[in-house]
This record gives structure tokens, C-alpha cells and sequence, in this order.
């Protein structure tokens, strides 16, 4: 993915195991999508 | 301090200037749970277990010699002096897998991206700042 790109509305896991959307999180005029390596 | 860290002590400068932040891991639920437990977070974290949003968005996977290379190392003792901790993933974490920094607008159009290259390549905050659009 680069600059111009799309991204797919991709769906992630919460914590509870619950499905949500990319797009709920599109809620400001930008989103930092930051992936980390692993936790902590 | 790890990346994670250093995004989550600044997510207050993100959100000033109009962008969220949203963290993803490549951890099972029940692992993030237990980390969020642990360590609260000022910032929502998702899981990708199957790593389906790495490879939407071209993040590659590295391989062992690369723990090696000078620069890797280098950014490994940086991270202890500052404070920092090399931690052992999770289980069922990919240790070869690599991490990126976005910026979406609101259409999910990418706006910057960055594919960190090895293991401790990754930008500061200040360049994620800066790349946002009108800055």
C-alpha cells in the first residue's frame, strides 16, 4: 500500500474476540494506522 | 520505549491536529486482553491474528540474519538506553514479521506510508507528524 492507494475496509479483532471495521475508526479527518511487530 | 510507546505517550498531538490513531497486532485476542489488563493503553488496539491487514498493506517479513546487522543492533541498544525492554513476542506472534505507520484520510485513501525494513526501523513521531497532510 502506497500513497494514493486505497485501503480495503479490513476487519481487525477487539480484545472481547468481537469483528470490527477499519472504517469505525475513521471517525477524525486523518487516521495514524500504526502495525506493530508485537506487543509491548 | 518501543514504538508503541513512543505513539501512545504522543497521541494527544495526533488527535490536536485531527488524526486518530489506531494500533494494530498480529496477537490473539485473548493476549491483547491480558496485555491491556497489564498495561492500559490511551489508544485502541485491534487484532490481526491472521495477519490479512500486514498483507493488505505490503508489510513483509524479515529474516534471522537481520537481527545481526549493525543498524538493527544499533536501534536494539538504543531502545535499552532509553528504558526500554527487548521483549520475546507473544505466542503465536510472527518474529519475523515487520511492522508500518500510515496515515489514512477519511476515504482510506493513504496519504504516507512507511514499511519498516528490519526489526527497529521505524519513524519518529515527529516525521508521522509532520506527514500529515497541511502540516
Amino acid at each position: 500500500m502506497t500513497p494514493g492507494d486505497t485501503a480495503p475496509d479490513l476487519t481487525f479483532l477487539t480484545a472481547d474476540g468481537e469483528p470490527v471495521g477499519l472504517s469505525v475508526f475513521l471517525t477524525s479527518d486523518h487516521l495514524l494506522l500504526v502495525f506493530l511487530r508485537h506487543l509491548a | 520505549m518501543a514504538h508503541l510507546g513512543e505513539v501512545a505517550a504522543n497521541v494527544e498531538r495526533f488527535r490536536a491536529v485531527g488524526a486518530g490513531v489506531l494500533v494494530v497486532t498480529q496477537a490473539q485476542p485473548h493476549i491483547l486482553s491480558m496485555f491491556l489488563r497489564n498495561q492500559p493503553q490511551p489508544l485502541p488496539i485491534v487484532c490481526d491474528p491472521d495477519r490479512a491487514g500486514y498483507r493488505a498493506f505490503g508489510l513483509e517479513r524479515t529474516g534471522w540474519m537481520s537481527f545481526f546487522r549493525p543498524s538493527v543492533l544499533w536501534g536494539y541498544l538504543r531502545l535499552i538506553a532509553r528504558g526500554g525492554k527487548v521483549r520475546m513476542p507473544y505466542t503465536g506472534e510472527d518474529v519475523l514479521q515487520l511492522g508500518g505507520d500510515f496515515l489514512l484520510d477519511r476515504a482510506r485513501r493513504v496519504v504516507f506510508a512507511y514499511h519498516s525494513r528490519s526489526a527497529t526501523d521505524r519513524p519518529s513521531v515527529e516525521a508521522l507528524l509532520a506527514a500529515l497532510p497541511g502540516r
